[in-house]
């Protein structure tokens, strides 16, 4: 269609909108623009309703506005208000205002149907909500009745708004009393949770964003910032250019458009990441860069239980080779001279070998720590979390900042960064994890729970103190039987979780097993499930994520789901309606408890007094929400305000409600309405006490760990037969399993189907073409793809990289489900495959 | 809806095909951070490119320009392409916009 074709007042309102467009960039940008771009102030009314939202993509946390027409959102804009991104968004922002309108929306609950009846073998069908609400509460309280709590369980999301997480755990652990919650941030960064936990006492980063402003040097150690955080990333190629003594420097296993862009290269061999810390810790202390006296008053030296398995299941050799699988946690009281004394055996020499990196440029790298003039921050995502020692390599980038009192002050900055919108405030804060309560509380912690059932107004005794089935044990436990009744919802579990086909697949169609999917979109995993439940997403309803570096942030509903989808939020509370606590809850507690009896889920857990406190009166008149509306009271305020009480006044303070609908997001602790910027540092932190400098609160003592741990190798590496390393992640234009973007006709286009990046020497060596279709074989299963040796990501000899995104080619039929044993989070970036041309794999028949 | 088999989990048969979005306009103001250095190549090279206008550039390296297609794909592979090009190092997206097409 030619622009001819369209009225003068098109033409004109195009012109408006691209001068818009065009202004708004430039003033992002800091650029004049020539006077003839200048013209805005009367143009013809485009009647677009503007409102804040965070992105729903990465951790990043970007503030959007976003603009509605006639109940649609038809644009977007960075938002320049937002210290985030200062008017920025990545590609992935063009998208916002498209990935609710995909062609295959899903608008209604499906149930597998034969003959008018649930059957788990029919075809999906679609049904009421009654329908599916009440088939589900009836094989709920079949498996709860045969098996009990331990058999029912969900699996949740990093992407959920904090009210949808923090009802999910009422839901499960009060309601169903059963710890068998996990977030799919597990599979990305429960390693950086574990690690700030054992490191602090307390979980997410001291520092922020702002560091990035204030930092000579970066050093990025297992992330593609470029591609995965590109608006960070903008952040510090600003920083780099305005000051030039500012260098860059990347750490992985295979070149990407990251390392293009960084001053320093250094691809070493997978997992050996390990052994290059423990240098730099050895040289530090060889060449007196150690801040002693930052050591001895605010660290302990800790040291790690070693020789600890590989979080696979029990009967695996591997598993029972291992000494030490039970104390896999345990950290030993040691010495600083017990710490020198063992990173002593790192030297140059031996890491060099160990991860192909020269002893010159281990050292340039070493250096950067050691200069006591540099403020560095330290930077990592998936690299360092998807790891079988994750927790460990956490600790040990922890030990260098701690070494060099590098830390809590701007620019000196270990800075864990996040995957998921929400999975610091929503996993993490709210506490989705099958151990974990909000506010760092824990499930096996008496007092702990004691609080929870106080602020929930519960019965003693009602929480469960034994820990959930993580998520990697949630799918192998819907396989053996044991988990029966199970709640998938805003992830693609089928297509991310690791070595699917023998693991994941197994237990959705387990006969025993009754799985529910709630989706926006028919994903595999959707497409796997008994029942799928239509679910409204992002800015069709309210909702809070909490981002990588603790900023809080709110947005208002500013569309209607299409069709009969509703938030995860409203399925929760309208299921609790239909359990009563005489079928759910034991009768020795409610005889201790008689004023307990015969009410319903949602009247104990939601009417409680404290969720439903706010009158609808509150809400804002200017937009609209439906679980409020259908329920009666401001939900999304209730919840909050009752979740708040577990952190404030010990360092997870958070700010009224009301006060996120209007600020760009706060980072927490809010205290007084100030935010916090810096944690554990006097005069930074309300927190820290007058003249002791730093204290690492979260800890009883106050005081930090260092920790002793080893390099241990992979739990597979390759071998003659599986010759090369696997590494798995993301692209650019889709975000993780694509469930979205795969959506969106134009990411479509954009990178359709997932490619092997090879070496061209590998290649060669095995006589495939640039564009050969190919099988990647591992010990568990096989893909077909195609060969590229070109592009984006370049790979060294013996190794591939092959995305996860495409739906086509489920690269997790191949991976192996290793986790850390300590964090339980998935090693998604080793293991061993081989690549065979299909066409002669197809010859051998019969395989 | 059909259910979905395991032969065909199995066999990768499940993909989400995408259908058109239908005839539409789409406009996106874009931020292009190029090396100081090399501004004038990929000034050359973006005008070589269909749909892109430049609006305005500093001499810190920064670009504002707009990309304008009727054609769907064209935006997120030319904003793809910039961000690959020799030179720049980061590209960001600012404003978006996308309607159906209006006739008199």
């Amino acid at each position: 269609m030619s622009r001819t074709n369209l009225s003068d007042a098109a033409v004109s309102r195009r012109s408006f909108i691209k001068a818009q467009a065009v202004a708004a960039a430039a003033a992002v940008a800091g650029i004049d623009l020539p006077a003839k771009a200048q013209n805005l102030s009367a143009g013809p009314d485009i009647s677009l309703k503007w409102s804040k939202a965070p992105c729903r993509f990465c951790g990043t946390g970007c503030g959007v506005m976003v603009g509605v027409k006639d109940g649609r959102v038809v644009a977007t804009h960075g938002d320049m208000q937002a210290e985030v991104n200062r008017g920025l968004n990545c590609v992935k922002g063009y998208f916002l205002s498209k990935i609710m309108y995909g062609a295959d929306r899903l608008t209604q609950p499906l149930m597998r149907m034969k003959n008018g009846v649930f059957d788990k073998n029919g075809d999906f069908v679609p049904v009421s909500w009654d329908q599916a609400f009440d088939e589900m509460a009836r094989q709920w309280k079949r498996v709860l009745k045969e098996k009990g709590p331990t058999a029912v369980g969900m699996f949740g999301s990093g992407q959920w708004t904090m009210f949808e997480g923090y009802a999910a755990s009422k839901l499960m652990r009060a309601g169903f009393r059963s710890n068998n919650l996990d977030p799919n941030a597990r599979h990305c960064m429960a390693s950086a949770a574990v690690g700030f936990i054992r490191t602090f006492g307390m979980d997410e980063p001291m520092g922020c964003y702002d560091d990035m402003e204030q930092a000579d040097a970066f050093v990025l150690w297992g992330s593609n910032m470029a591609e995965m955080h590109p608006i960070l990333w903008t952040r510090i190629i600003d920083r780099r250019l305005m000051a030039p003594h500012v260098k860059i420097m990347t750490l992985s296993t295979y070149e990407h458009r990251t390392t293009d862009l960084s001053d320093a290269t250094f691809i070493f061999k997978p997992g050996t990441d390990l052994a290059i810390l423990n240098y730099i810790a050895n040289y530090l202390i060889q060449n007196n860069a150690v801040k002693r006296d930052f050591v001895e008053r605010h660290c302990n030296v800790k040291i790690a239980t070693t020789d600890i398995g590989y979080g696979l299941r029990a009967e695996h050799p591997l598993e029972q080779r291992a000494k030490n699988v039970e104390t896999a946690p345990v950290m030993k009281p040691s010495s600083f001279d017990e710490f020198a004394n063992f990173v002593s055996t790192y030297t140059a020499d031996h890491v060099a070998d160990l991860t192909g990196i020269s002893k010159d440029r281990l050292e340039a790298l070493a250096r950067v720590y050691a200069d006591p003039k540099t403020k560095v921050m330290s930077l990592w995502t998936m690299g360092v979390n998807q790891h079988v020692r994750g927790v460990w390599a956490n600790q040990l980038i922890y030990n260098l900042h701690l070494l060099t009192g590098k830390i809590s002050e701007p620019g000196n900055s270990p800075f864990s960064l996040t995957g998921q919108p929400s999975a610091c405030g929503t996993a993490r804060e709210v506490g989705c994890f099958a151990h974990r309560l909000p506010a760092d509380m824990l499930v096996t912690n008496p007092e702990h729970r004691k609080t929870a059932e106080a602020i929930w107004k519960l019965p003693p005794g009602i929480l469960p103190d034994k820990i959930g089935y993580h998520a990697v044990q949630q799918d192998r436990m819907l396989k053996d039987g044991k988990l029966n009744a199970y709640w998938i919802t805003t992830n693609n579990n089928l297509q991310t979780a690791p070595n699917t086909n023998n693991e994941t697949y197994p237990g959705y169609r387990n006969p025993q097993n009754f799985v529910v999917v709630s989706e926006a979109y028919p994903t595999v995993t959707a497409m796997a499930a008994d029942v799928i439940l239509p679910t409204a997403m992002w800015v069709e309803k309210e909702g809070a994520f909490g981002n990588a570096e603790r900023r809080t942030q709110f947005w208002h509903e500013l569309v209607k789901a299409p069709g009969q989808a509703r938030s995860d939020l409203w399925q929760f509370m309208e299921f609790s309606k239909r359990f009563t606590t005489d079928e759910v809850w034991p009768e020795d507690l409610l005889a201790k408890s008689p004023d307990y009896r015969g009410r319903s889920l949602f009247d104990v857990l939601f009417a409680n007094g404290g969720t439903n406190a706010f009158p609808l009166s509150d809400m804002d008149p200017g937009y609209d929400n439906h679980e409020s509306r259908y329920f009666g009271f401001y939900v999304q305020k209730g919840l909050f305000e009752e979740f708040a009480k577990f952190g404030n006044g010990h360092g997870h303070d958070y700010a009224p409600f009301d006060s996120y609908h209007q600020a760009r997001g706060l980072r927490w602790p809010v205290v007084n309405g100030q935010e916090t910027r810096w944690r554990y540092r006097e005069g930074m932190d309300p927190y820290v006490d007058k003249g002791s400098e730093y204290q690492f609160y979260g800890n009883a003592d106050k005081k930090a760990n260092l920790l002793a741990a080893p390099y241990e190798p992979p739990a597979e590496v390759p071998d003659q037969e599986f010759d090369l390393w696997l590494v798995t992640g993301r692209v650019l234009e889709h975000w993780h399993s694509g469930s979205m973007t795969m959506r969106v006709p134009e990411l479509y286009r954009a990178f359709t189907g997932a490619v092997l990046f090879m070496h061209p020497d590998d290649a060669q060596k095995r006589g495939l073409r640039r564009g050969q279709e190919v099988r990647v074989l591992s010990r568990r299963g096989e893909i077909r793809t195609r060969v590229e040796t070109r592009g984006r990501n370049k790979v060294p000899p013996g190794l591939v990289f092959v995305p996860f995104f495409d739906a086509s080619q489920l690269i997790n039929k191949v991976t192996l489900d290793a986790t850390d044993p300590i964090s339980k989070q998935t090693d998604f970036k080793k293991c061993a495959v081989k690549v065979l041309p299909a066409q002669e794999a197809n010859l051998g028949g019969g395989r | 809806m059909q259910s979905r088999s395991r032969r065909e989990l199995i066999t990768g048969r499940i993909t989400a095909a995408p259908q058109s979005a239908g005839a539409s306009s789409h406009l996106a103001s874009l931020v292009v951070h190029a090396r100081p250095d090399e501004l004038g190549a990929v000034r050359a090279a973006l005008t070589e490119m269909r749909g892109v206008e430049i609006h305005a550039e500093s001499a810190a390296g920064k670009m504002v320009i707009t990309l304008e297609t009727a054609n769907d794909h064209e935006i997120v592979e030319s904003m793809g392409a910039i961000g690959e090009l020799p030179g720049v190092l980061s590209t960001a997206l600012v404003y978006q916009h996308s309607a159906p097409h209006e006739r008199s």
